[in-house]
């Protein structure tokens, strides 16, 4: 949490990747940036990250799928055994698709938990909603988020005007 | 406020701000109608039980399973067109995806009706479902009734997740583009505070691609299972491995159709002709076609096998759907799924979009009848011929099936009332990356 932030606004995606690199050497830290289309300078990043994704996906398929199954298990076998013409209670390949499927279900929600959690979702209100223009993250502008307390300021307006910033503001406890 | 960049302007357009015109006016009211309609059919079912219907002995499925496996069968089209598409990295897919998905998440939620409808004692239907109990009971884990349950469960669930997953960036957008308090309210809740941040963007395409992956075996495990309620037993004309293939070629078949006839409509009705172009209802086309052949096959084999295997049952239940008292619902399941998607070879016909609909229509109804007469004609005579019958609907049967069909067309209006009709940063990044 940064006390105090400059939420900068461009008008495209080209002018933003330009203000992060431009700043970055001025000595300013970049925080975040906030895009109506998903970034794309992501082509380089791994194809599934964060890692916490796929590996909620593994705990959410072992539990949904061995949980099923041994229920499976339990209720014929111990809870409640059916004779059907002699069949064995333990009719482990009927147990599978049931099992099958809760898996692939512990697997979705898995993967949504973990998104959630990576996405720090839901947050209904956040500081940088107070800013008026940042409705526009969801539309048309592009916003950079830079640590207020270092870089160099005296040639930040110089900067941010070649950069062609549309506006700048100032943002607290982001 | 309003939208500057033009692919969120439309679209939050229709969801916030477009009256409509005189055709969404008559859905609307016949979806009403038909709403009725089914709210009638089923207070008569609950007031007299399933008698009012057709089925008899030995027709006991008939038009309830009939309906589930064709609402159903819609319903795998639409996660599973999204998902294999994602994974194929074909990014047309931003047209037809949204929506597409709406389409499967309402579809399975229809045919939910049915077999719990179809039970006799409806209130009752929980105890498919493990859960503690006073009677000490558990569900027969060997049933495929038991497994469908799990299947379609799980399904509705995952759908409504990738669903609503792939629409979070476009709620952002709608609640920052809201002009009324009630409206932001509303997106502002279901966007759930997405801000677009770099990890968020990331987490998201991550959990899309994953969900995606999980949604193609999903969807082909799911209707497989619906394959087994026939296949499980020992009914001649169901007792045969072919049921999984062709329960899925058949499903992905009827739900690309819907899928084709509904992007026709929306772009029609909303003018979306830069949004879902000509070229996606080729696509979309031609995916028809693809899997069209494919079923085409599985009608083959199926006539096939009994002949192959020499089973004298068998082999009248396949002579008998040819020349039998039902055969023309098997000589119009025949034109509807495999002469008239034919056409679809033709580029005039891919690009005729009255042409597509017919077609799209044809399939849409063609693999209803072929459901129904998959279920009609092998139990209408079986294994002893004292037990042959015959099976005629009644006026509730169709009640039922049209009432159906209105709740599907009220809940997919509602979605095009509300929700963002197709993917708005999924168009604008294809946009951005074509120019």
């Amino acid at each position: 949490m940064k006390s105090r932030a400059l939420l900068i606004e461009f008008d495209s995606d080209v002018a933003l990747q330009r203000a992060r690199t431009e700043l970055s050497d001025d000595g300013w830290t970049a925080l975040d940036t906030f895009t109506p289309t998903p970034p794309d300078d992501d082509e380089t990043a791994p194809a599934i990250y964060p890692r916490s994704l796929p590996f909620a996906a593994l705990i959410g398929g072992l539990i949904g799928g061995v949980g099923c199954f041994a229920m499976e298990c339990y209720a014929a076998m111990v809870s409640y055994p059916i004779d059907v013409a002699g069949r064995p209670d333990a009719s482990l390949i009927a147990f599978v698709p049931p099992a099958l499927e809760t898996s692939l279900l512990g697997i979705a929600l898995g993967v949504v938990i973990a998104f959630l959690f990576a996405a720090r979702l839901p947050r209904f209100h956040h500081p940088l909603f107070d800013v008026e223009d940042f409705a526009n993250a969801s539309d048309n502008r592009y916003f950079l988020l830079v640590d207020a307390n270092d870089g160099r300021r005296d040639r930040l307006h110089d900067t941010l005007r070649t950069l062609r910033a549309v506006s700048v503001h100032e943002v607290r406890d982001v | 406020m309003s939208a500057q960049n033009a692919i969120a302007a439309r679209v939050a357009d229709i969801a916030q701000q477009t009256r409509w015109q005189r055709p969404g006016h008559i859905a609307a009211w016949s979806a009403l109608v038909l709403l009725i309609a089914l709210a009638a059919s089923l207070a008569m079912l609950l007031a007299k039980g399933t008698g009012i219907w057709g089925i008899d002995r030995p027709v006991m499925w008939s038009f309830a399973i009939a309906n589930y496996v064709w609402w159903i069968g819609m319903g795998m089209a639409g996660t599973f067109i999204s998902a294999a598409l994602l994974l194929l990295r074909q990014d047309w897919r931003a047209s037809v995806n949204r929506f597409a998905e709406a389409m499967t998440v309402f579809a399975v939620s229809v045919s939910g009706l049915f077999p719990i409808f179809h039970l006799g004692r409806p209130w009752f239907f929980y105890w498919v479902a493990p859960y503690p109990n006073a009677m000490g009971t558990w569900p027969q884990w060997r049933s495929s009734l038991t497994w469908d349950f799990f299947a379609i469960s799980a399904y509705l669930v995952v759908s409504i997740l990738y669903w609503y997953l792939g629409m979070l960036p476009d709620l952002a957008t709608l609640r920052d583009t809201a002009s009324t308090r009630r409206q932001r309210y509303f997106y502002g809740f279901l966007a759930l505070g997405w801000r677009g941040a770099r990890m968020q963007w990331r987490a998201h395409a991550t959990a899309a691609r994953l969900l995606a992956g999980l949604a193609v075996p999903l969807v082909f495990s799911v209707h497989t299972m619906v394959g087994l309620d026939f296949s499980q037993g020992i009914v001649n004309g169901w007792h045969s491995s072919l049921f999984g293939p062709l329960f899925v070629a058949g499903a992905l078949f009827s739900g690309f159709a819907m899928t084709l006839v509904l992007a026709i409509l929306l772009r029609r009705a909303f003018a979306l002709d830069q949004l879902i172009t000509d070229g996606d209802l080729d696509r979309l086309a031609k995916l028809l076609l693809a899997v069209g052949v494919v079923v085409a096959y599985c009608y083959a084999v199926e006539v096939f096998m009994p002949f192959y295997s020499g089973d004298a049952q068998e082999i009248a239940t396949t002579t008998a759907r040819f020349h039998g008292p039902y055969a023309w619902v098997y000589w119009l399941t025949m034109i509807c799924n495999v002469a008239v998607p034919q056409a679809l070879w033709w580029p005039s016909v891919r690009h005729n979009r009255a042409a597509l609909f017919g077609i799209g229509i044809a399939v849409v109804a063609g693999m209803w009848l072929e459901r129904f007469m998959l279920i009609v004609t092998s139990l209408y005579r079986t294994y002893l011929p004292a037990t042959e019958g015959r099976f005629y609907p009644t006026v509730w049967d169709w009640l039922l099936l049209s009432g159906s069909i209105g709740l599907f067309i009220a809940l997919f209006l509602l979605f095009v009332r509300l929700l963002p009709v197709v993917s708005i940063f999924e168009l604008r990044k294809r946009r951005e990356q074509t120019a």
